[in-house]
């Protein structure tokens, strides 16, 4: 609630530059279209295919573009690119559509009283085809506007947190009101805007004033914030998208804090988003697992590696292809596991050997990622799974969906708080085909020359943190809906006379 | 004697194979005012947009009062020439005033200047004063044409070219206009085109009648109607004169 003030001014400055950056673009770029039509129809094109993309596939593909072009690839430069590009097509397509939609009566007059191409483009042909024109700009900035939310998991702070967090932890008033936020951000900015054409059209002096200072207001509330000093805290610590990840994010703070540095929370980032942005230090710090990071990243097979092999194996990648350090492992495992309801179980599947020789009948529902994941070709294959169904579906609604009945096993994570409140059992994995997953705190190349403290207070946490702790934590936020940080900072408190009286 | 106000000389265009205009020339004297008469296709309004290059003449040369414009740049020469359009052609997006300041204030007039000349304008077009600040879109049709000459002479242009500008005006409007021409006599050299005898005959002070991009026969109206020195020339009357004589049955009652 505390941050709306300053998400909304985040969100309406990504949208507001985004938006403006893109009608640089387009309007020039329709009239272009217009007057040279088989360049036209390529720029139309373009800017159609850019459109097909998802909106986050979109912003998602700027980052390791960016990567590539070694600059900034987290935060506010690929929101602002993916949204620009997605604002052009609107824009465009209504610029040379207006201009198309001209009598070409009206050109032959304006040629006729004297007028260059350059005026009669200006005088003639621009303000005629104002209305659709206008048209397609209140579509793009209501495109924009909406599409921002998104930029969320591309580490660009936006209404989207409140909605990203918000469906993670189940706290559904923070996803209404980061919706609410963004739908009254793009109505005001559509007003504003329609206000503006009206008035320029129907010579309404008053209504072009007061149109004109609301944008003026708007863009002034979006941007003032900025002049308060540097919003950037001097370590910032990612989280993916998962309630866990919330919770040992401030856990992290907090205690970098306590080591006297200022530090803020980058939330709901893409799983790669996350690491690619601590590999070029645009992070300090965040929580990855070892098996997440042997699967995906070193593409090491799966299944024969012990915990200790794991660890070790990760922690000399990490240091000798990114410089990373792995600071602490917490202590617990947060392994992708497969859970049944507790009849289910009852019925005689308590292995994932016993699942595969069941799965023709069952339904396994999964996060996003699983599916494409080394893990899941490990067990699907070396368990020979054949599920007669499979559904990707958001991390949140996963467990209830398990309990409803609606799939039969999921792909759940080990230390969720749900598999207790929904009652679930986790299969074994006797043939240990699925890797270890020690929560690993790691830090950027470099962070513990600049940051001395931090880091040893940080390496501190090692082996801290037990599973049903974690699972604990992560049940205050899903069942009991306390706010990841009361969460962090309670558990930081229960064991600070503990940690006091340490050595 | 002072050069012709136009001269054309050779003046041909051609649409792909075919010449819509061919080898023709035309001399209009100052202050006087050519009706180009002709049925559909026969090139009159062709020729009439070639003088102002809204339709670039292949061949041929074109002079105002003695000077060679081919060198001119087509905005510069338009803005020397007043055009009132067949379909009128008014700004929509423009009040009336701003309509007719159009020309005055592309030539950079001031605005102190444009204002008197579009106000004075439009009393002599006997437009009502509050349609200055009007839109054509509220104006009738023919308020919309008076405009439409208004806009055509604001630049004080010593030619001015007429493109069938009253052939949508019901008869009643359509002569309340063409007296307003009438009036405006002398002023300024015209060309006129239209396919309407009665209108021709009454403001031409020459007519050049016009058959497949040619000039077949140019004099005046009585020439014309005298001496009919083509077969296209004397056909072109003989539908108004059956009118006329049908007309005049009825007037007096022989019918």
């Amino acid at each position: 609630m505390a941050e709306l003030p300053s998400l909304l001014a985040a969100h309406a400055r990504l949208a507001i530059l985004s938006l403006s950056v893109a009608l640089l673009m387009a309007l020039p770029a329709g009239v272009l279209a217009h007057r040279r039509p088989a360049l036209g129809r390529v720029l139309v094109t373009a800017a159609g295919v850019v459109q097909t993309v998802p909106g986050l596939a979109l912003l998602a593909l700027m980052v390791p573009l960016l990567a590539a072009l070694a600059l900034p690839s987290i935060g506010l430069l690929p929101a602002f690119l993916g949204l620009t590009l997605y604002g052009v097509l609107p824009a465009l397509q209504n610029t040379v559509a207006g201009l198309g939609s001209v009598d070409d009566a009206y050109r032959e007059a304006a040629r006729g009283v004297g007028m260059s191409e350059r005026q009669m483009l200006l005088r003639v042909e621009l303000p005629l085809a104002l209305p659709v024109i206008v048209a397609g700009v209140r579509t793009a900035a209501v495109w924009t506007v909406g599409m921002a939310t998104l930029s969320t998991p591309i580490g660009a702070p936006s209404l989207g947190n409140l909605i990203f967090a918000g469906l993670q932890t189940r706290d559904l008033g923070d996803v209404l009101l980061g919706c609410l936020g963004s739908a009254a951000l793009a109505l005001l900015l559509d007003g504003l805007i329609r206000g503006l054409e009206v008035g320029a059209r129907t010579r309404r002096p008053g209504l072009v004033r007061g149109a004109s200072l609301g944008l003026g207001a708007f863009v002034l509330a979006a941007f003032l914030p900025l002049l308060g000093g540097p919003e950037r805290a001097a370590l910032r610590i990612g989280a993916k998208t998962f309630t866990e990840q919330y919770v040992l994010a401030e856990l992290l703070v907090a205690e970098a804090e306590a080591a006297g540095a200022d530090a803020e929370v980058v939330s709901s980032l893409g799983s790669t988003v996350v690491f690619d942005a601590l590999a070029s230090g645009e992070l300090d710090v965040y929580v990855d697992y070892s098996g997440t990071l042997w699967a995906t990243l070193m593409e090491r097979e799966l299944g024969g590696a012990t915990r200790a092999e794991v660890l070790a194996g990760v922690r000399a990648w990490l240091r000798e292809t990114h410089g990373i350090e792995v600071l602490a492992a917490l202590g617990f495992e947060n392994a992708y596991a497969f859970a049944v309801r507790r009849e289910t179980a009852a019925a005689g599947v308590r292995t994932l050997a016993d699942l595969a020789a069941r799965s023709p009948r069952l339904r396994v529902g999964a996060d996003y990622e699983l599916f494409r994941r080394e893990e899941w070709r490990a067990v699907a294959e070396g368990y020979g799974f054949a599920f007669a169904e499979r559904r990707s579906m958001d991390p949140a609604l996963l467990y209830e969906a398990l309990a409803r009945g609606d799939v039969d096993t999921i792909g759940a994570f080990g230390t969720d708080g749900r598999l207790d409140a929904f009652d679930l059992v986790v299969l074994e994995d006797p043939r240990a085909l699925l890797p270890p997953y020690d929560a690993l705190v790691l830090g950027r190349a470099g962070l513990s020359d600049a940051f001395p403290a931090v880091a040893a207070r940080l390496r501190a946490l090692a082996g801290t943190i037990d599973a049903p702790a974690m699972r604990a934590m992560n049940a205050s936020v899903d069942a009991a809906g306390e706010p990841p940080r009361d969460v962090a900072r309670a558990w930081l408190a229960e064991r600070s006379p503990r940690a006091a009286s340490a050595p | 004697m002072s050069a012709p106000a136009i001269r054309l000389r050779g003046v041909t265009k051609r649409y792909g194979e075919r010449a819509v205009v061919r080898d023709l020339d035309l001399d209009v004297a100052p202050g006087e005012l050519v009706v180009l008469l002709g049925a559909s296709g026969s090139g009159k309004t062709t020729l009439l947009k070639t003088i102002n290059r809204l339709v670039p003449p292949d061949a041929g040369r074109i002079e105002l009062a003695g000077e060679d414009v081919s060198a001119l740049p087509s905005s510069a020469l338009r803005r020397r020439i007043g055009y009132v359009f067949q379909k009128v052609g008014l700004f929509p997006h423009l009040s009336v005033a701003e309509n007719v300041g159009i020309t005055p204030r592309l030539l950079g007039w001031e605005p102190a200047r444009v204002a008197a000349r579009v106000a004075r304008l439009l009393r002599a077009m006997g437009l009502p004063e509050d349609v200055a600040d009007r839109f054509p879109a509220a104006l009738s049709g023919g308020q919309q044409q008076r405009v439409g000459v208004a806009r055509a002479l604001a630049a004080e242009p010593e030619v001015v070219l007429f493109d069938e500008p009253f052939g949508a005006l019901d008869p009643v409007t359509r002569d309340r206009l063409q007296a307003l021409v009438e009036g405006l006599r002398g002023t300024f050299a015209g060309v006129f085109v239209t396919h309407d005898v009665p209108e021709a005959l009454r403001l031409g002070d020459r007519i050049a009648v016009l058959h497949e991009g040619r000039i077949v026969q140019l004099g005046p109206p009585e020439e014309l109607v005298r001496a009919p020195a083509h077969a296209q020339v004397a056909a072109l009357f003989e539908a108004p004169a059956r009118q006329a004589e049908a007309f005049a049955r009825l007037r007096s009652g022989d019918g």
